[in-house]
């Protein structure tokens, strides 16, 4: 009796570390991704990876890569885009985020990365066949990509890809909390069915890696949101997810998962953007509000890497609030404006005197409200007459950061002064 | 972005390595003795290139002969180099029938390559893949010791899971082994 009480001691003592660890998982054999026994081994195996049952019926489809994007080229062609699309896209290319519209170039861009995905309106994996002899190399790599997408699939049946996004900022956070998962159990699968213990491998150096890259793409893609969503959401939400894991296992990863967009704080060293959009950025005299967003902190760094000589700091955790507001002018014109806080440890100060040495190809009028605040305003229109400084707000507003924003803006016009 | 996969077995820059130690030990064995040692047990070493030095790398040997039945048993171990930072092992036993010119058949286990881990361009870790290999081939013993020997056969790698079965097969090459068997 004695020994039966001791050893349902030992089991209760045991119960919680095994709630932390992970569970031991048969590794995967690269196999044809294109045979039912193969998608049922991705399924098994990221479902015993998550911890979670693989009662999931998922459809898998394997389409030529090439009819998929002509099909998505003809759709996109077909799209005629609002006024407010078009003055939106015309204040994303004024600011260098993205490339003039050209929905063709656009549909091809946006899919130019994409080796598959789950669809989950149709709970439907899509493989897209790229050609080439499918030897056993290629199957390998096609196998862990299953093993991603059937993650997916799993987060779909839980409910937790339809979670609404407030704001691009909460989009990305939801985005990279499931692209995270799935990256994290893909590149876990990867590294034991290579036989190495996943925990004692320095996974954590890996992701570092991952996140330096995908920054750099990003700064350098065509398009500054194709390049955020093909690269930064997977690193930042894997590394976010992996330090999760680290300190409570599955358990742990699973609780931040469920909280979606809340995560921010743990992404982005804060808590969502408050809902104060169309306050936070006058609108100009006469001009009309097209359009206002949070793009967080993600987007505020490429941007900043995105000038000839990036800034120096990375200030993706760093961006307390930002509000990006286009407005329509009376004659046509578009003007965006940018205010961006950041927390203590960036001063908007280091980076004006780095816009300084700078040379953006676009004009940019800067200004600095404080130590913390900066603003920046891209218009078409300065020519007829705006006076940028209108969108900033006047120092007897009380803005909430205190005396020291009561000093005049400090603004510098850069660059020609129209397009 | 992220592969990892099995090095080539040997690494071509280290051949020469491999032939200036083989070339080395044969002008040794020259100049040791002249006595007949076709059908003593003894100890040979060797150096050369292929599975059975760890890729480019040396070897030992003790002969157990019959000379009755010019049979003859050959327990060997080998150690050496896939790439400049990879070490090969080897171990094994080859039957040989033959005076001076021998037929051996060989079975041994090798270092086959290494499995190198690498994420996001960052390596992470390495390991060493080991396989069985059989071999069929000819070797020539000069009655100073001196030797020569070459030979080839299938090999099984023990590769990791993500690896399908069939990719396990593959060669088990000894190219060159050139050595002296001492006494």
């Amino acid at each position: 009796m004695v020994t039966v009480v001791r050893m349902l001691g030992a089991l209760g003592l045991l119960l919680p570390v095994a709630a932390c660890t992970s569970p031991r998982c048969e590794p995967i054999q690269g196999c044809d991704v294109r045979k039912a026994s193969c998608q049922r081994e991705a399924l098994r195996v990221a479902a015993c990876l998550r911890g979670s049952p693989a009662d999931t019926d998922v459809d898998v489809e394997i389409v030529s890569y090439d009819a998929f994007v002509e099909a998505a080229v003809r759709e996109a062609s077909q799209y005629e885009p609002t006024d407010q699309d078009l003055d939106v896209r015309r204040a994303l290319v004024m600011f260098g985020l993205s490339p003039t519209r050209d929905a063709e170039a656009d549909a091809r861009r946006n899919l130019a990365w994409v080796g598959a995905f789950y669809d989950r309106e149709v709970d439907r994996i899509t493989i897209l066949d790229r050609g080439g002899d499918h030897d056993r190399a290629s199957q390998r790599g096609n196998t862990l990509l299953l093993v991603h997408e059937m993650v997916h699939a799993l987060q779909g049946a839980e409910g937790l890809l339809t979670r609404a996004a407030r704001s691009y900022e909460e989009a990305f956070t939801a985005t990279a909390l499931v692209e995270g998962e799935a990256t994290l159990l893909e590149d876990r699968a990867h590294v034991e069915s290579l036989g190495f213990p996943f925990d004692e491998v320095d996974y954590r150096r890996a992701l570092e890696a991952f996140v330096a890259r995908s920054r750099s793409a990003a700064s350098r893609a065509e398009d500054a949101f194709a390049g955020i969503r093909s690269g930064l959401t997977y690193a930042l939400g894997a590394r976010q997810l992996y330090a999760d894991y680290l300190e409570g296992g599955l358990a742990a990863v699973r609780e931040r998962l469920e909280a979606g967009a809340r995560a921010n704080e743990a992404l982005f060293g804060r808590e969502p953007s408050p809902e104060r959009i169309e306050q936070a950025i006058p609108i100009y005299d006469e001009a009309t509000l097209v359009a206002s967003y949070h793009f967080g902190g993600a987007l505020v760094d490429t941007f900043l890497q995105r000038a000839p000589l990036g800034f120096a700091k990375n200030v993706t955790g760093h961006v307390v609030d930002d509000v990006f507001s286009v407005q329509r002018m009376p004659d046509g014109g578009v003007v965006a404006a940018w205010r961006i806080r950041f927390d203590p440890s960036i001063s908007a100060r280091d980076i004006v005197e780095w816009l300084d040495t700078e040379t953006f190809e676009r004009p940019v009028v800067v200004g600095q409200e404080g130590e913390r605040e900066l603003w920046f305003i891209q218009g078409s229109t300065w020519s007829s007459g705006v006076d940028p400084e209108g969108f900033m707000p006047a120092p007897e507003v009380d803005t909430g950061h205190g005396a020291e924003l009561a000093h005049p803006l400090r603004c510098a016009l850069r660059g020609r002064a129209a397009l | 972005m992220r592969r990892a996969e099995v090095l080539p077995v040997i690494a071509w820059r280290t051949w020469f390595v491999g032939l200036v130690m083989g070339i080395g030990v044969c002008l040794s064995a020259l100049t040791v003795q002249a006595r007949d040692v076709h059908d003593t047990d003894g100890l040979a070493l060797g150096a050369g290139i292929g599975m059975s030095v760890g890729g480019v790398g040396a070897s030992a040997s003790y002969h157990i002969q019959w000379p009755e039945r010019r049979l003859s048993l050959r327990p060997h171990v080998g150690v050496g180099w896939f790439d400049a930072s990879v070490p090969g092992h080897a171990a094994g036993i080859a039957g040989a029938f033959g005076r001076r010119h021998r037929v051996i058949v060989d079975v041994q286990l090798a270092t086959f390559g290494v499995q190198q881990l690498v994420l996001y361009g960052e390596e992470l870790e390495d390991k060493l893949i080991y396989g069985i290999g059989l071999a069929a081939g000819w070797e020539w013993l000069s009655r100073s010791g001196f030797f020569v020997r070459a030979s080839i056969g299938p090999a099984f790698a023990f590769l990791p899971p993500l690896y399908q079965r069939a990719e396990a097969y593959s060669v088990n090459l000894n190219l060159i082994e050139l050595g002296a068997k001492l006494w």
